[in-house]
């Protein structure tokens, strides 16, 4: 697509439901010219966007099952335990439902580990370590933390951060062909980064603040009080100093004092947050 | 920060900005299984359900519900279920969210032959010998995984449960 016909497509889908014409015409002889700020940050957005969008649901979905492969490898098999784990899935659900993409089947697991951690594969599927769960007291908690993972699935993070791995060059769609030969050599290596960006190094701290800030909102929407993700970011602060830091969400997260305040500056929005549901008592009945 | 986030959070701010002034005209359905109810309450009749990214004209609110028309209908929908953007999943079509997750897409045999095709095979099993973790062949992991591809919610289960924890729509 050239880059022109690039941006007055994007101007025209955004136009309808964004700004009322006298502005749009402004906005728009802003970014033809080449020369401007819009024009150069939408050209921007132009290389990002077609990487993103190239991949189909499928695909994306085949990379999170291979990764939650090498997630069991790293952290632990699923807990035993039928009932946390079908919990646990419909505290994840009812977030789905509400959350930026609510048409993708996510799906949830507590897997048997001492590390604090909760990783999310692209596709959907969102793990939590059993030592995670065991610090958590409420249904809003979880509600929080799985909405926090749903927020990276929504908004493709891990598929963003890996996207300039040589696997993706030329292909838009993962299939048998894709998976043999040289493909199949850069398609380890691709899931081998992917693995090194969730498991170790951690997802860009602007994508975290962005999944944070999607998870006040569907926990809001959905009706669980917003705040249970922070008061579990809290509780992780006061164990930081005596956990296993290799692996664990503090060593693939922001700082946590970061994060607790920019999320208690976010709940101004939520005015009524504390008359929302919470639910300590069926979470201590149902999390075992 | 990264030059490519700057750009998306520059993007997406130029359309939060312009979203407020629409927000009290025009909404769009944004969550899965939302329904048009025949009064602000969750137990009143369900007028109709409403897919994602549904318009809706604005005629009022009362709490935490919206008084809307939709399709020539009219009726309340809870607020939770609404956003002044149509969500990326009405314009992309998407899976169905209460949709199995089938069998995973793995091949057993390519993927085990990829990995002793690094090398890395060996040296796991060393690892997890070390680390006194069993050692597990990839079919033992893929059968995890189908395990937890199968773990379904169902749409009715779902609502009984928000119901009996008092969640959102159906806190009062």
């Amino acid at each position: 697509m050239d880059r022109r016909k690039f941006i007055l497509g994007l101007a025209a889908a955004a136009m309808p439901l964004a700004l009322p014409g006298s502005v749009m015409a402004g906005f728009l002889d802003a970014i033809i010219d080449p020369n401007s700020k819009e024009s150069k940050l939408l050209s921007g957005a132009k290389s990002v966007l077609s990487s993103s969008q190239q991949l189909d649901y499928k695909s994306e979905r085949t990379i999170g099952e291979r990764l939650a492969v090498e997630g069991f490898r790293r952290y632990g098999m699923p807990l035993q335990s039928k009932g946390i784990q079908h919990y646990v899935n419909l505290v994840g659900m009812a977030a789905a439902t509400n959350s930026p993409r609510p048409n993708i089947p996510y799906r949830f697991v507590v897997v048997e580990s001492d590390v604090q951690n909760a990783f999310a594969c692209p596709g959907g599927i969102i793990f939590v370590t059993g030592a995670l769960v065991k610090i958590m007291q409420t249904e809003a908690q979880l509600a929080g933390i799985l909405s926090h993972e749903i927020g990276h699935v929504a908004l493709r993070h891990a598929l963003k951060s890996i996207q300039r791995t040589q696997f993706f060059s030329g292909v838009g769609q993962i299939t048998a062909a894709t998976m043999k030969g040289d493909k199949g050599t850069q398609f380890e290596s691709m899931i081998n980064d992917m693995q090194n960006v969730l498991f170790d190094k951690g997802l860009d701290q602007n994508m975290e603040y962005e999944a944070d800030a999607s998870a006040l909102e569907t926990a809001y929407r959905t009706g669980y009080n917003p705040a249970g993700l922070t008061e579990t970011l809290q509780t992780l602060r006061t164990i930081e100093s005596t956990s296993t830091k290799k692996g664990s969400w503090f060593s693939t997260h922001p700082p946590l004092p970061n994060r607790i305040a920019r999320n208690q500056a976010s709940m101004k929005k939520y005015p009524d947050a504390a008359t929302l549901a919470v639910l300590a008592d069926r979470f201590k009945s149902q999390s075992k | 920060m990264k030059h490519s986030t700057q750009i998306f959070a520059a993007v997406a701010g130029t359309m939060l900005l312009a979203a407020p002034a629409l927000a009290q005209e025009k909404l769009y359905v944004a969550s899965e299984g939302a329904k048009l109810k025949a009064d602000k309450t969750a137990s009143s009749d369900t007028v109709a359900e409403l897919p994602v990214g549904t318009p809706l004209s604005v005629l009022g609110q009362e709490e935490s519900w919206y008084k809307v028309s939709a399709n020539g209908q009219s009726g309340w929908i809870y607020r939770g279920k609404v956003a002044a953007t149509p969500p990326e999943a009405s314009k992309q079509g998407g899976d169905n969210l209460f949709g199995g997750g089938g069998s995973s897409a793995i091949m057993v045999s390519e993927a085990d032959s990829a990995r002793s095709m690094r090398g890395l095979a060996d040296s796991e099993q060393e690892a997890a010998k070390a680390a006194g973790r069993p050692t597990r062949t990839m079919a033992e992991y893929k059968q995890a995984l189908d395990t937890v591809l199968a773990e379904k919610v169902g749409k009715k289960e779902l609502e009984g449960f928000l119901k009996a924890g008092r969640i959102g729509e159906y806190a009062k």
